[in-house]
């Protein structure tokens, strides 16, 4: 018995034992809940103090303002169940002087977020700093409890294997009745010890599930209070009533209201009183209808009022829940003033657009119209005008010139345009150069004049233009091309060839008529000279012997002889007079010629006829050929003919039978008429003074004559222009041969040809 | 008439001027040995023994050359171009008769070294004196230049 007792006591110890063991694992059990807890509420604190910071929302501060109460407990709790553990009360001092270190932050992180509406940065990177200080020792201290629980629940298991023992070693019926006893108790506890640590385990978990859901709940509540102050439109949320539960930071601003204001006001308020009646309509058919939402801009634009009074435009979206039994209007509004004022602008700015597109078709109109019309222009102008750019592209060519030129406008650059068209300097075959054109020199910004001479595969004639060219410039005065106008002269230039040719004719005639001048004074000099000399000498002669007459036969004439010779001598000195007054009239005297179309055969004919009487008693022969007809004067040409066939019949006095023959030859494409005789003819040395007035090759007695004749021929001769000359020898007979106008002009024509038609 | 005797050359185509200048020379006993040739080229040939006159000689030159300076063929200017400008005749006088002052002009303004210049006056009586001195001055009077027995010769004429 008392084996058994002792037995029993030694079962009973070692099931007491036992037993204590499974209450120390419950106990560290809750030691490691109390730390977990702990552990759980300073993060609560800091989610708290962090949801505050990024939210400003108050509520957050709840789980700060929690923490703040029931962490002492939670720290109390913890050091009772680990009084028992030294080492544990240490670490928990450690975490007591942490938690508390992060506590500090945690509040002067709050007092500036408060104070400043702005987390301090630096104090955030503290808080994590301290935070991991914690979480390190909380570590620190479960993982201690988690190895006592470890070793607890070993001693345990070795309780039972002693009591086992015991037992074993006690009695049979103690053995047996330990055996039963302690196997029962074992099994009681082993099976409150599973239940209990099952339990705590659970709620355990249950607590920290709940934890964790609480702590997600509210950070996404935070979450989305966070959106909700920050989003950029305005959210009101309004109950059933119509009263607004929700006014969030946007739309404070947009209705110029505090929050705190507008909560639990009639939405109305923020509403134009003239669309009450309609939104009350609206709210009641939306409620209705039971959607769930209308999108943005859906009801188009509303009208909203500040509370100040200021009217706006908005854009709303309109959303109905209903949580808890109460049905929630959500509207999301956006200011759409500034987008209405842009749209209105746009809408200006389109108006004004299609005015000034209208604007544009109408000056284009205006334009195609002018443009018609200068090319209307441009092409009925008789001038070329062509028009390039400062590149030398031609941008007007006209008709014109192309019809002067023959050819249109090119691409080709100015190098080549000489070439192209066909430009010449005045000799026409030098080429135009190209840097002197006047488009070239115009595009330059010179204004030019040229004259040139055109002439290509258009043009085989060529022709003459004369070109002016001038630059284009713009309102700025720069150079924005050129244009050349030009003309086709080449009908102006052959008349102004012809003048000119008409011109030197002029000069030639008034030199002809210059020499005739020379030539008349020269004679009028001679005939001067002669009249004082050689009229003279004759006068003297008879003065002379009339005075010797009276001188020394004076006394032997009778009385009436002296009378006639007295009479003589006034004769004399009267024609002495006489003289003088043709001297004078030979001075002032000049003909003036009256050329005509004259036959000459006529006057001839009549010229022989007139010398009938010198020829009385004569053999004479006249041999007339075809004699042309002349434009001369007709009274000067029988003047001519008078004095060479009287010449001629003088010198052929001495022949038998005088043969004086007229015609006509023509000597270096010239005409000339001839009279030719077979008199004495004269020596060629003199006749360099054949025509000279008052020369003379023969004596007096022996052919009379005045030394007039041959001069007076020749001057009527050189009168029309025309040329004497004479051939002769000396004792074999003369041939004058004349013409009557200048060389190489055809005043001559074959009278023959003239005749024969006029025989027919 | 000995042409070799000849004291005056008159070289004169008119004859009526011929037989005044005669009739005048006579009647101041001028007259004995003239000679009258009517053109220049006979004139020429008479001072310059060429032509008709190849067989006179250079050794008895007329005393006094009275030249008209209107002639046939050649002219008395030519005529007295050439005696004044050969050395041979050079010395002989040469009286040069005009018609008119325009004509005596031209002749002197050549410079071709006539010795005097008569003008024929139509006024016969003139004529004559002018003559009569010329005559006398050149034949008579001024007989210094003259080397080769000029002086004589008419000495004797007179």
């Amino acid at each position: 018995m008392v084996l058994t007792g002792l037995m029993g006591f030694l079962g009973w110890r070692s099931a007491e034992k036992a037993a204590e063991n499974a209450d120390w694992v419950t106990h560290t059990y809750a030691a490691r809940d109390a730390i977990d807890a702990t552990w759980k509420q300073v993060i609560d604190m800091e989610t708290g103090v962090r949801g505050f910071a990024v939210t400003s929302d108050d509520s957050f501060l709840e789980f700060y303002r929690e923490g703040q109460r029931a962490l002492p407990q939670d720290l109390k709790l913890v050091r009772q169940l680990t009084a028992d553990n030294p080492a544990q009360q240490q670490r928990l001092e450690r975490l007591v002087a942490q938690v508390n270190a992060r506590l500090e932050v945690l509040s002067a992180t709050l007092e500036t977020t408060q104070r400043t509406g702005v987390p301090p940065k630096a104090l955030l990177v503290e808080g994590k700093r301290r935070m991991d200080a914690v979480r390190a020792t909380v570590a620190e201290m479960e993982a201690e409890e988690t190895q006592l629980l470890d070793r607890r629940t070993k001693q345990t298991g070795t309780a039972r294997r002693v009591t086992k023992a015991i037992i074993s070693a006690g009695s049979l019926l103690g053995m047996v009745l330990l055996l039963l006893s302690g196997v029962a108790i074992g099994r009681e506890i082993n099976l409150s010890a599973r239940l209990r640590q099952q339990l705590n385990s659970l709620n355990a978990d249950l607590e920290q599930r709940i934890a964790q859901r609480t702590a997600a709940l509210r950070e996404s509540e935070g979450r989305m209070a966070g959106i909700i102050q920050s989003a950029m439109d305005s959210i009101i949320t309004v109950d059933e009533e119509q009263r607004i539960v929700l006014f969030n930071a946007a739309a404070e601003k947009m209705f110029r209201c505090a929050a705190n204001e507008a909560l639990g006001q009639p939405l109305m308020r923020f509403i134009p009183q003239r669309f009450h009646a309609v939104h009350a309509s609206h709210v009641r058919r939306f409620g209705e209808t039971g959607g769930t939402g209308r999108a943005m801009g859906g009801m188009g634009a509303l009208w909203a009022v500040r509370a100040d009074g200021q009217e706006f435009q908005i854009e709303a979206a309109i959303s109905q829940i209903v949580t808890g039994g109460n049905k929630l209007f959500t509207v999301i509004l956006r200011d759409v003033s500034e987008r209405r004022k842009a749209e209105e602008a746009l809408t200006g700015q389109a108006e004004e657009l299609a005015r000034q597109t209208d604007e544009l078709l109408r000056s284009r109109k205006a334009l195609e119209t002018q443009t018609l019309m200068l090319q209307s222009v441009l092409d009925s102008m008789a001038e070329g005008l062509v028009v390039a750019d400062e590149d030398g592209k031609f941008v007007i060519w006209n008709t014109a010139a192309e019809k002067i030129v023959g050819l249109g406008a090119t691409n080709l650059p100015s190098q080549k345009w000489t070439e192209h068209y066909g430009l010449y300097l005045a000799d026409m075959v030098t080429p135009f150069p190209t840097d002197q054109l006047p488009m070239v020199r115009a595009i330059h910004g010179e204004t030019t004049t040229a004259q040139m001479f055109v002439r290509n595969s258009q043009l085989d004639e060529g022709v003459w233009i004369e070109a002016s060219g001038c630059a284009l410039r713009d309102k700025d005065g720069a150079v924005r091309g050129g244009v050349v106008a030009f003309r086709d002269i080449s009908q102006k230039r052959a008349d102004e060839q012809k003048i000119r040719q008409l011109n030197e004719e002029l000069e030639l005639r008034v030199q002809q008529r210059t020499a005739q001048l020379e030539a008349a004074n020269k004679e009028l000099e001679a005939f001067t000279y002669s009249v004082s000399h050689d009229l003279r000498a004759p006068l003297r002669h008879i003065a002379g012997f009339s005075g010797i007459l009276q001188e020394e036969f004076g006394g032997q004439l009778q009385p009436e002889a002296r009378r006639y010779v007295e009479r003589i001598q006034q004769g004399t000195h009267r024609m002495g007079l006489l003289v003088d007054d043709l001297l004078n009239l030979a001075r002032v005297g000049r003909q003036e010629l009256r050329p005509q179309v004259t036959g000459l055969a006529p006057i001839v004919s009549a010229v022989i006829a007139d010398l009938e009487p010198d020829t009385e008693g004569r053999k004479v022969e006249w041999r007339i050929g075809n004699l042309p007809y002349v434009e001369a004067d007709a009274s000067l040409l029988k003047q001519i003919f008078q004095n060479l066939l009287s010449n001629a019949l003088k010198y052929t006095r001495p022949r038998d039978c005088a043969v004086i023959e007229i015609g006509q030859s023509e000597v270096n494409g010239q005409t000339v008429v001839f009279v030719r005789d077979n008199g004495v003819g004269f020596s060629m040395k003199y006749a360099g003074k054949l025509f000279g007035v008052f020369q003379r090759l023969h004596r007096a007695e022996d052919f009379e004559g005045t030394g007039v004749g041959l001069a007076t021929v020749q001057r009527i001769v050189q009168k029309h222009g025309g040329r004497i000359w004479a051939e002769a020898e000396l004792d074999k007979g003369a041939t004058f041969y004349l013409t009557l106008g200048p060389a190489k002009d055809a005043e001559f024509e074959p009278q023959t040809v003239i005749a024969g038609e006029d025989l027919r | 008439m000995n042409d070799s005797l000849v004291e005056i050359l008159l070289v004169e185509d008119s004859q009526d001027d011929i037989d005044l200048t005669l009739h005048a020379l006579r009647r101041e006993r001028l007259a004995n040995n003239i000679f009258v040739v009517r053109d220049g080229e006979e004139a020429l040939d008479f001072l310059f023994c060429s032509g008709k006159y190849a067989d006179r000689s250079f050794d008895r030159p007329p005393k006094l050359v009275l030249l008209d300076l209107k002639l046939p063929k050649v002219d008395g200017m030519q005529v007295l171009e050439r005696i004044k400008g050969d050395p041979r005749t050079k010395s002989i006088p040469v009286v040069v008769l005009t018609s008119s002052n325009e004509e005596r002009d031209l002749a002197a303004g050549y410079s071709l070294g006539a010795n005097s210049y008569i003008q024929k006056p139509v006024d016969f009586e003139q004529f004559r004196r002018t003559v009569k001195d010329a005559g006398l001055y050149w034949m008579v009077i001024n007989q210094a230049p003259v080397s080769n027995g000029v002086a004589d010769t008419a000495g004797k004429a007179r």
